[in-house]
């Protein structure tokens, strides 16, 4: 099985939906942002256009920061079965190395856990204690953390044998791409030639971005005129 | 009678210049194909100097110490062989506080690390550290 997101930048109307649900089911960090939209104008006045682009961990085939994090020795990232890349906080040292290496930007880098709040005041969430959280979630000082495909989610499907029903039921589908009002986001199995995913990814030609890095990401665009 | 001690002098300098003048190499036919033998080609220069190859991998083998701070200071592993082994410039990587318009990439929007001089393209990495480049391949070959 091999977990694809599909996002329809045609059909995004920039909305912040996804962004939010990611930090409300992530426990968000201030300023590290799992999913990120990025916006820009395409044509010439007056035919102009306003692109969004839905950014988040690639979860590439060949990920580059687990490359490196396994070059110096660490191994705190893994890629599973499923195609997902995941941090392991105890064993991250915090060296930004897979920062460095990104070519997407994906990975964010945890200073120090603070409250959303700026007077200090803890959300229902902040109060969940570390040890009560999905390991996903136990965030340390001095560690990276990026998007997990909301593993939490997909690990749950796993146990209950209901594979199949991954991006099909919101309870095993990510936040952000259960929330998108418009269906711009799709996530599947694209090892399954009959899954949306697949066949969006067929008859959109969608796409991935900066291909030239090799990194042969897991995360595809439907881009205004196709492939590039 | 001067006039006789000046071209006497004349003439032993010219003399001695002719003497000590080095006798000129028959000049070399240069074939179209193959490089003179005078002439250094790469391959004879980088026995002479350590190429970027040699050195990159003298620092996985550890036979360049770049120590064990693996972080991303000035003085950790990470600058520490770009920009003094290396002898890579700043502005190798840091191409300026701003971004192309088209440039998608998340931390845009995100202030860079106070001190830092600047946002890093990872284009720039992708010289070296593609599959098949001098340093530790991190990114794959292009694709379509």
């Amino acid at each position: 099985m091999k977990l694809v997101r599909v996002i329809d930048t045609t059909r995004c109307i920039g909305c912040r939906a996804c962004v939010a649900a990611c930090m409300n089911e992530n426990f968000y960090i201030e300023g590290n942002p799992w999913n990120f939209v990025i916006e820009y104008e395409i044509g010439k006045f007056p035919n102009v256009r306003r692109i969004f682009v839905p950014m988040n961990c690639m979860h590439c085939e060949e990920p580059p920061c687990k490359k490196a994090c396994d070059a110096i020795g660490v191994h705190a990232i893994s890629k599973n079965e499923y195609g997902v890349v995941l941090y392991d906080y105890e064993k991250c040292i915090g060296c930004r190395y897979c920062i460095a290496v990104c070519p997407y930007g994906a990975p964010q880098y945890i200073e120090k856990v603070t409250p959303i709040f700026p007077d200090g005041q803890k959300t229902p969430y902040d109060e969940i204690p570390s040890e009560n959280r999905h390991w996903t979630h136990r965030k340390k000082p001095n560690t990276a953390e990026k998007c997990t495909f909301c593993w939490h989610r997909i690990e749950k499907a796993i146990e209950n044998e209901e594979t199949h029903l991954i991006g099909k039921v919101q309870e095993y589908t990510p936040a952000c791409d259960a929330v998108c009002p418009v269906r711009a986001r799709h996530f599947g199995d694209l090892d399954d030639p009959n899954s949306e995913v697949s066949k969006l990814i067929a008859s959109k030609k969608a796409t991935q971005l900066k291909k030239e890095a090799g990194t042969r990401p897991q995360v595809y665009y439907i881009l205004e005129g196709g492939d590039y | 009678m001067s006039r006789y001690l000046y071209l006497a002098v004349i003439f032993v300098a010219v003399i001695l210049l002719s003497a000590c003048a080095q006798p000129q190499p028959p000049k070399q036919k240069v074939s179209p194909t193959l490089t003179p033998a005078h002439i250094e080609t790469p391959a004879v220069t980088s026995k002479k100097y350590a190429s970027l190859r040699d050195i990159a991998e003298k620092i996985r083998n550890g036979e360049i110490d770049v120590g064990n701070d693996y972080t991303m200071s000035l003085n950790g592993r990470f600058h520490r062989i770009h920009n003094k082994v290396l002898g890579l410039d700043c502005s190798t990587c840091h191409v300026g506080s701003s971004y192309a318009k088209d440039f998608l990439y998340q931390r845009k929007y995100k202030v860079p690390s106070r001190g830092a001089p600047g946002v890093v393209d990872r284009g720039v990495c992708l010289g070296c550290h593609k599959k098949g480049g001098i340093a530790t391949p991190w990114y794959g070959a292009a694709y379509e």
